[in-house]
């Protein structure tokens, strides 16, 4: 059996012996280098919804990865704003014809449509790179649960070759995403909120902290928070308008009584009753 | 990690189906491979090996290729991630297996049913989400179902995906928010969860052990019910302006005529 020398063998060996070794220390040797390079991009990608890697919202994230890996990174959205998620892919020198796809899915894993972007792109033989962009719909704070507009809470994004040849398969390649987001303002303000955002553990890492207390990182499956912390969605500029529309309304009546009162005397009565 | 330079030999057994039976057994393992002399039948064998336990497949041409490959994949498992529980659907909802908050993993066939129950109290929302993994050669059109199903078998809501093309996994997911109740003795109610897929494979695939399933439940608080379309019941927008003016102009207008009316009958008195 040609299928397994030395060199395969020791690491199959390697890598069955320290895995178990990993599973029981890992939480407190990652924690340590999660904090230390935090702030800086990721360059790593997950391989399922269980493994995503987050990233923040302008970051440039990049993975190192092989034809036909699913790549998974996952960031947070927030109520009253639009995402774009864009991805470009370096691909080897010589290829076949192969279409990549960026698919984006919300905290209960429900595959969110992009409004417009180029979702899915093929690259013809010898095209080095593809650039790929979904722009979401805005993020509601509140939906009925019939629906299935985006919430605010984990997004995932899957970078993937849809279709390849088989001797492209495992090729080195090169992803890199990038998440922003524009603000919708009021015109998206709905009413209602979540109690909690659609952060897939949340039950679980926020009773397991309360009982805790301490710091220690536990893998959860998503510990995502946006900058300032998830919006607790009183305001919006309707109250601007609204405010605005009232005072307006105000001047009006005053404008139309003293319309009516002519210049302070009926016009009728002589100037000098 | 499986590292090689050659097909292999140990036929008549697919090293492809002893991975998918290994990773049915519950022993949590994902194999990532290496493979040191690309050729499509390589190619196809170790994507096969890897896809049947969600690894990843790379053909390494180069010794620093393999050095940053192989650093990449130990970080990697070194990474904490949450370990599923893995538990076993009824064909029905009674006698299905209760779930509490948490991740669980469990296999289903194509074509076959899993049923789940989960306690929710009023004042609560179920939150769950599932994703059925291709581990297998699947035909390219699939599909996923999940419903939440009350015990008297009225469908409460559902999630439904389907796709085509190369995937690794199909998912979707629902969430049931329990209105709060008045009454103080108030139980929690049970909601079964009805898993299926539509799955299906060309005839030589073997369909046991069924595909992984990964199904997250949280149940959280309730969120607020909303009382109107748009924040608080505000307005925004030029219509809005427009009619507010138009409006207090003409009740400035119609209290001016009043008052002067007022007055004239005032003096003709």
């Amino acid at each position: 059996m040609r299928i397994t020398r030395v060199l395969g063998a020791t690491a199959l060996m390697l890598g069955l012996a320290v895995a178990p070794a990993t599973a029981d220390s890992s939480p407190s040797a990652s924690a340590s280098s999660s904090s230390s390079d935090a702030g800086s991009a990721p360059t790593t990608a997950g391989t399922s919804f269980r493994t995503a890697v987050e990233i923040e919202q302008g970051q440039d994230a990049t993975a190192s990865a092989s034809t036909g890996d699913y790549l998974y990174w996952s960031f947070a959205a927030d109520a009253g704003r639009r995402p774009t998620v864009k991805a470009t892919v370096k691909l080897p020198s010589t290829h076949a014809a192969q279409s990549w796809q960026i698919d984006v899915y919300d905290g209960l894993r429900r595959r969110q449509a992009c409004q417009y972007g180029a979702q899915t792109r093929t690259a013809e033989q010898g095209v080095s790179s593809v650039e790929l962009a979904c722009v979401l719909r805005t993020v509601r704070a509140w939906s009925e649960p019939w629906g299935n507009d985006p919430l605010p809470g984990t997004y995932y994004v899957r970078l993937t070759a849809l279709s390849l040849a088989t001797a492209d398969l495992g090729q080195p390649v090169h992803a890199s995403v990038r998440v922003d987001s524009k603000d919708i303002g009021g015109a998206a303000a709905v009413d209602g909120s979540l109690a909690k955002p659609l952060v897939p553990g949340i039950a679980v890492s926020s009773k397991s902290g309360a009982e805790d207390g301490d710091s220690s990182k536990a893998a959860v499956l998503s510990s995502i928070e946006p900058d300032g912390g998830w919006d607790s969605g009183w305001w919006s500029d309707r109250w601007v308008w609204t405010g605005v529309g009232a005072v307006l309304a105000a001047l009006a009546g005053i404008g139309g009584y003293t319309l009516t009162r002519g210049s302070g005397r009926p016009s009728r009565v002589p100037p000098g009753a | 990690m499986l590292i090689t330079d050659g097909e292999d030999t140990c036929a008549p057994l697919d090293p492809c189906e002893v991975a998918r039976e290994i990773a049915a057994k519950g022993i949590g393992m994902t194999i990532d491979t290496l493979g040191l002399v690309p050729n499509t039948k390589l190619n196809k064998q170790l994507s096969c090996i890897a896809e049947a336990t969600g690894g990843t497949y790379t053909s390494v041409e180069h010794t620093d290729e393999l050095t940053d490959k192989v650093n990449q994949l130990v970080d990697r498992a070194a990474d904490p991630v949450v370990t599923p529980v893995a538990t076993e659907g009824a064909a029905q909802c009674i006698g299905a297996p209760t779930l509490k908050s948490g991740l669980y993993t469990d296999r289903e066939e194509f074509g076959q049913q899993r049923w789940y129950k989960v306690d929710v109290n009023p004042g609560q929302e179920l939150r769950t989400s599932v994703s059925v993994a291709a581990d297998r050669a699947v035909n390219p059109s699939y599909g996923v179902l999940l419903r939440a199903v009350t015990l008297n078998g009225r469908e409460i809501v559902r999630g439904e995906a389907a796709g085509s093309g190369r995937t690794d996994a199909i998912s979707t997911g629902l969430r049931y928010p329990k209105p709060e109740s008045d009454e103080d003795d108030a139980t929690a109610e049970t909601v079964c969860l009805q898993v299926t897929n539509s799955f299906s494979a060309a005839s030589g695939v073997k369909t046991t052990p069924g595909m992984p399933v990964e199904l997250t439940v949280d149940v959280v608080d309730s969120p607020s019910k909303a009382s109107d379309v748009a924040s608080f019941g505000l307005g925004r927008g030029w219509w809005l302006l427009g009619l507010l003016v138009l409006v207090g102009f003409l009740a400035g207008l119609i209290w001016g005529w009043l008052s002067r009316w007022r007055v004239a009958v005032w003096r003709t008195n």
